[in-house]
């Protein structure tokens, strides 16, 4: 009976949550990579199956919607209201557009890391649901350059005094090991160079960890924020766990750990489980994080492995 | 049209409530069973504190909470509900006043709202606190006896015409039955399920559509997934911009338009709902909303308290 039911959930999970863009073959193929190799290939695959109907998967629609919610509710929205509380709320609503219109005209969005990589990838996407202008976007190296003070030490001055405020995107923060290793300098030189600009963070999703860690003095301050929180219930197998509670008797999370770590392990030696042991069941349509436990995403390099969630990793 | 985006909200982390609130001269909550609403209860500062019990939750005497003020409406209609509420809570003149609508039926706290605004209150805070998770995931029921009936907030129906075109604008929660009685009351209009997202946490987007996906024929509809839209769970201001959006891309069409409009969500949705009804769905007409009768409801249906969030609802609108 389970396996009916469960079928039937991913059946519906593919046309009304992932929008068909997982097709039915994908997941039997995924999950005839389990072949016995934990426990019974049978108790496997169930262990398997019901594992991907606990999956948070965001297709294209949704990402979109995700970024026009990140500016709407998290950007628009706050400072709209910043803009009344200075003006007076009986402003009239002409009025505290026009100034509204003013600040995002000195604001610039900068995506982390490099071009290519997903963040700065998504903020074409960002611009286009949100209808906003190319020239509200940059790059550090376009908005800066860098002088050297008396010490030798870099200092960003901008390239436009205009812009009052920098606001920096990625889809996920992880342990936020990246995003503090590639910001942090940047950061420190641009308070150095123009200290009265305002620093901000956004990103879709950031583990709890990762966020507190934007948020430290001296990177963001408090100014970073995240859509969706990940605290440690959303790791697979911590023991406030939220996926698996109201789990069918035969259901067994330590079995579905082992499985996870015995193919894991042949996938990904050294992250069974998912970068910095990650355990996380969340993937994306342009591409599925590290931190995601690998049996869900691993291409098959080092053994044969069909993903249900493919992760295009970098070389 | 209304700009949603000036009117005030945030969040306010569960540790700093009575630190980040104002002190209230009325607070009302909707008794249950959840932590988070007995926690917000004792924690936001009011001179008074009003407990509602809702005759759906069925408490019998010896359940109810102790040492503040009761309103215990004898009926599950909304005017009875509401009437009994605002004896209790006397002369609202220049009174500052919260409600937590994080435990209140969806009909009442439409009609409170309506009522509100009829009875010349400016404004009032409303605050709504988030679950880390619901109970049973997708299995969590929260209506759980319904009498078949579905018809519009009181006051809040439709001046409709006869000959025009119907369209349901759905929020979408996780009760299927209740989608269902609204969908085939409303048999024959164009739908639009409006989804809960953003969602309160990222797994509830999944569970909800799983859920709705049992609503029966009107999930299998063309309509249901070409017409899809969506509104954060916990923003009622977002909420009615998105009803407004919807609204003026069907009348944009043309002709004569009728529209009702169910909020089966979140209950920051409902709110979002009747706002957009009081600035924006009144004055244009033929907007009415509707719900199933809900006869009994869950007492508890979810796990701690993520997060509070507070909505300050001017019922004037603000100038343009």
């Amino acid at each position: 009976m389970y396996k009916e039911e469960c079928e039937e959930k991913l059946r519906n999970l593919v046309i009304h949550a992932w929008d068909d863009e997982i097709k039915w073959p994908q997941i039997e193929q995924w999950a005839e990579n389990f072949i016995g190799t934990a426990f019974d290939q049978e108790r496997e695959r169930d262990h398997g199956l019901f594992a991907l109907t606990r999956f948070m998967y965001f297709g294209r629609r949704l990402v979109r919607e995700l970024l026009r919610s990140l500016y709407r509710d998290h950007f628009e929205a706050p400072l709209m209201q910043r803009i009344r509380r200075n003006y007076g709320s009986e402003t009239s609503g002409a009025v505290l557009r026009s100034a509204y219109s003013s600040e995002l005209a000195s604001t610039r969005f900068i995506g982390v890391g490099n071009p290519a990589e997903s963040g700065a990838h998504l903020l074409y996407f960002f611009r286009q649901v949100n209808h906003l202008s190319k020239e509200l976007f940059s790059d550090i190296h376009e908005a800066f350059v860098v002088r050297l003070d008396e010490s030798g030490r870099e200092r960003y001055e901008q390239r436009n005094g205009g812009v009052s405020r920098y606001v920096f995107f990625d889809d996920l923060v992880g342990s936020g090991d990246q995003v503090s290793q590639y910001l942090k300098t940047s950061l420190r030189a641009i308070r150095q160079g123009t200290p009265e600009v305002e620093l901000r963070f956004l990103s879709l999703f950031a583990t709890s960890a990762g966020i507190d860690r934007l948020n430290e003095k001296q990177l963001f301050d408090g100014k970073a924020f995240c859509l969706f929180e990940l605290d440690d219930s959303y790791k697979a197998f911590d023991a406030n766990s939220r996926y698996f509670s109201g789990a069918p008797e035969w259901f067994v999370l330590n079995d579905l750990q082992q499985l996870a770590r015995v193919y894991g392990s042949a996938l990904q030696p050294r992250r069974a489980l998912g970068y910095k042991d990650g355990q996380l069941l969340l993937g994306f349509s342009h591409n599925t994080p590290d931190n995601t436990l690998p049996i869900f995403w691993d291409e098959g390099i080092r053994h044969p492995w069909s993903p249900v969630f493919q992760r295009y990793d970098k070389k | 049209m209304i700009d949603y985006a000036v009117f005030y909200r945030r969040p306010i982390q569960v540790e700093r409530i009575s630190k980040e609130l104002p002190r209230f001269d009325i607070l009302v909550s909707a008794f249950n069973s959840s932590d988070r609403v007995s926690g917000v209860f004792s924690g936001i500062n009011s001179v008074r504190k009003i407990w509602l019990i809702h005759p759906e939750y069925q408490y019998l005497p010896v359940d109810l909470p102790e040492g503040h003020e009761l309103v215990h409406p004898t009926s599950t209609d909304e005017v009875v509900q509401v009437n009994a509420l605002l004896a209790q809570m006397g002369d609202l003149n220049g009174k500052s006043i919260c409600v937590d609508i994080t435990g209140f039926m969806r009909h009442v706290l439409v009609f409170l709202t309506a009522k509100f605004e009829n009875l010349g209150l400016h404004q009032f805070t409303a605050v709504y606190s988030e679950p880390q998770t619901y109970l049973k995931q997708e299995h969590t029921s929260f209506s759980t006896t319904t009498s078949g009936v579905v018809r519009p907030v009181r006051g809040l129906g439709p001046s409709t015409t006869g000959s025009a075109k119907e369209f349901l604008i759905l929020g979408v929660g996780y009760d299927d039955r209740l989608i269902s009685e609204v969908a085939n009351n409303k048999d024959g209009s164009v739908v639009f399920p409006v989804f809960a997202f953003p969602s309160l946490s990222p797994d509830m987007y999944q569970q909800s559509a799983i859920r709705a996906a049992a609503s029966g024929e009107v999930a299998l509809r063309s309509d249901w997934v070409g017409n899809r839209r969506f509104a954060p769970a916990n923003d009622p201001f977002s909420t009615a911009n998105t009803l407004s959006a919807i609204v003026n891309e069907i009348d944009r069409k043309g002709g004569a338009n009728n529209i009702y409009l169910s909020p089966l969500s979140t209950k920051v949705q409902a709110l979002g709902f009747s706002i957009y009804w009081l600035f924006e769905g009144r004055s244009r007409g033929a907007v009415s909303i509707i719900f199933p009768e809900c006869l009994t409801y869950s007492r508890e249906t979810s796990i701690g308290l993520k997060r509070l969030w507070t909505y300050t609802v001017e019922l004037r609108r603000p100038p343009a």
